[in-house]
């Protein structure tokens, strides 16, 4: 049992490798486009902040790959597609983990650089180190990003699912533009810092006078929005016509 | 019904501007089904909708009378697969590759693995990348096998082979067949193998199954004429299929039944499957006329 589902882990791993040469020129170009086009419109908007949905982005990106590509190295196997989906989904989850303890590594090295060479300054050449040390210091302020991501990725992933071409990229191009101004707009309701006299995304976060409030109810829709996504994407997986031409 | 591995009924599918239409065929157990057709006519993809990688728009697909959806631990635990290019990461040992697919399978026959990379003279430590495209071939070969598949599916295996890899691949196919529930769907280019061992031809073009047939009653059905210019008449060339005109005179296919005996300039000849698809293939409308008839 766990024997098969960590050689399933390890078929959709290498699934972004089995393309053959034909497959390769014709590389995910969407996908790196989509990436590139969140990643930049996060970090600029979100004063650096958005380097926390840096894992997230990431995973997606490479999910879209596997799930799109020609040759689907996980659908040789003998399995059922329920057993196919949860295990995309719990790749999902371990990439999303394997990307935040590289980012805890690479924070607590960065204290610990800045401690033994007793010099009181961040790199400022990282994809903005202060963050991801201010991310480490101040928990807190990741925690709604945090269910801010689980969100996007539980509204995203049923898209990738989707077989007809042109809907499965029109669909995520808007969520992807609708994610990206949803945030713009929540960061413009944040307060603005005291010391500094404006809006910084992650440390505003935690001044939010109603942050427990907004914490919960974004954790229950989290609970609730994972297994309806789940569902939609087998129930998509599975084959619905209007979806798949 | 209980005796054909595989059967489609109807299937209709469409890939961008390219759709299968209407196709209906069946591979009875034991036998081998040779899949043939020009470049683009549609055998890779209808390989993949049989397969459920590209999705089907109507129709049905039984793999002993057993449909894929919704049974597809049964059913690709029946199936072995070759595709026309590798599908396993090039980065990858034989072993690790085996090793993270056998679990899947309760029929995995480590020593069949073993055997077959013998056979084939492959290194099971050494990575697919540093595999020339005929042993790359070669290990997809012996993936496919390795668990015993009751329904083998090749999509042009032979393709990047040289001859005698080719036999080995050949004789294999046919050691396999010893098993009589075991059936094969061989699609490729180089006919010259289906002579060899197919039962069954099937030829698709333009998404359309245009005859599927058994070896010998097809070959039986057509004679290649050869016509000298001052023999042609409009009688014998509605009669012929592809009709090309060479230094010597016309050449073409004909139906076996069309009495050219007394016919003075008119040579005929039985054609190979290689014949009868160029000849088809130019004239599908007509061919499909008379294969209907």
């Amino acid at each position: 049992m766990i024997t098969r589902f960590w050689n399933y882990q390890r078929l959709l791993n290498h699934s972004i490798k089995s393309s053959n040469n034909k497959e390769r020129s014709r590389a995910p170009f969407f996908n790196h486009m989509l990436f590139f086009i969140f990643m930049y419109s996060f970090i600029f908007t979100l004063d650096g902040g958005g380097i926390v949905f840096f894992p997230i982005i990431c995973t997606l990106s490479i999910v879209y790959q596997i799930i799109n590509s020609r040759n689907k190295l996980f659908e040789i196997v003998p399995v059922s597609k329920l057993y196919s989906c949860l295990n995309i989904y719990l790749f999902v989850l371990g990439v999303i983990l394997v990307f935040i303890s590289t980012f805890v590594l690479l924070g607590v090295f960065s204290l610990l650089f800045n401690n033994i060479m007793h010099m009181h300054f961040v790199l400022n050449f990282n994809l903005d180190g202060s963050n991801v040390i201010l991310s480490l210091r101040d928990w807190k302020s990741t925690l709604i990003p945090g269910c801010i991501s689980i969100i996007i990725t539980s509204i995203l992933l049923p898209m990738f699912f989707i077989k007809n071409n042109i809907l499965r990229k029109c669909l995520t191009l808007l969520s992807v533009a609708l994610a990206t101004i949803s945030l713009i707009s929540f960061r413009n309701t944040l307060p603005v810092l005291p010391v500094l006299g404006e809006i910084n995304f992650l440390k505003s976060i935690k001044l939010l006078p109603q942050y427990n409030e907004i914490l919960l109810i974004l954790s229950c829709i989290c609970v609730v929005i994972f297994p309806i996504s789940m569902f939609i994407s087998y129930k998509l997986y599975k084959g619905k016509r209007c979806l798949v031409s | 019904m209980e005796n054909k591995s595989l059967e489609i009924n109807n299937l209709t599918a469409r890939v961008g501007d390219f759709s299968l239409r209407d196709v209906n065929f069946s591979i009875e157990k034991g036998t081998i089904m040779g899949f043939i057709g020009k470049n683009g006519s549609g055998k890779t993809t209808l390989i993949k909708t049989i397969l459920d990688m590209i999705p089907k728009q109507s129709g049905e697909i039984l793999f002993d009378d057993i449909p894929m959806l919704g049974n597809e631990e049964i059913v690709k635990s029946k199936i072995g697969i070759v595709f026309d290019s590798l599908i396993y990461p090039l980065n990858l040992k034989p072993i690790k590759i085996k090793k993270m697919v056998s679990p899947f399978y309760k029929t995995f026959d480590d020593e069949k693995f073993y055997e077959l990379m013998k056979r084939f003279d492959l290194d099971i430590n050494k990575k697919l990348s540093a595999y020339s495209k005929g042993m790359q071939m070669k290990f997809g070969v012996v993936m496919a096998l390795s668990h015993n598949p009751e329904l083998i599916i090749l999509d042009e295996p032979t393709a990047g082979l040289d001859p005698i890899a080719r036999a080995e691949v050949i004789d294999l196919l046919l050691e396999l067949m010893q098993n009589e529930k075991r059936s094969i769907l061989f699609s490729t280019h180089i006919t010259s193998d289906l002579e060899k061992i197919a039962d069954y031809i099937t030829m698709i073009d333009n998404g359309k199954i245009v005859f599927s047939k058994g070896k010998d009653e097809l070959l039986d059905s057509y004679m290649l004429a050869q016509i000298e210019k001052d023999s042609i008449t409009n009688e014998i060339k509605s009669n012929l299929i592809g009709l090309k005109e060479t230094t010597f005179g016309y050449q073409g296919l004909c139906p076996s039944d069309f009495k050219t005996k007394n016919i003075v300039g008119v040579k005929t000849a039985r054609p190979t499957i290689e014949d009868i698809m160029i000849y088809m293939g130019s004239n599908y409308g007509k061919f499909y006329k008379e294969v209907k008839q």
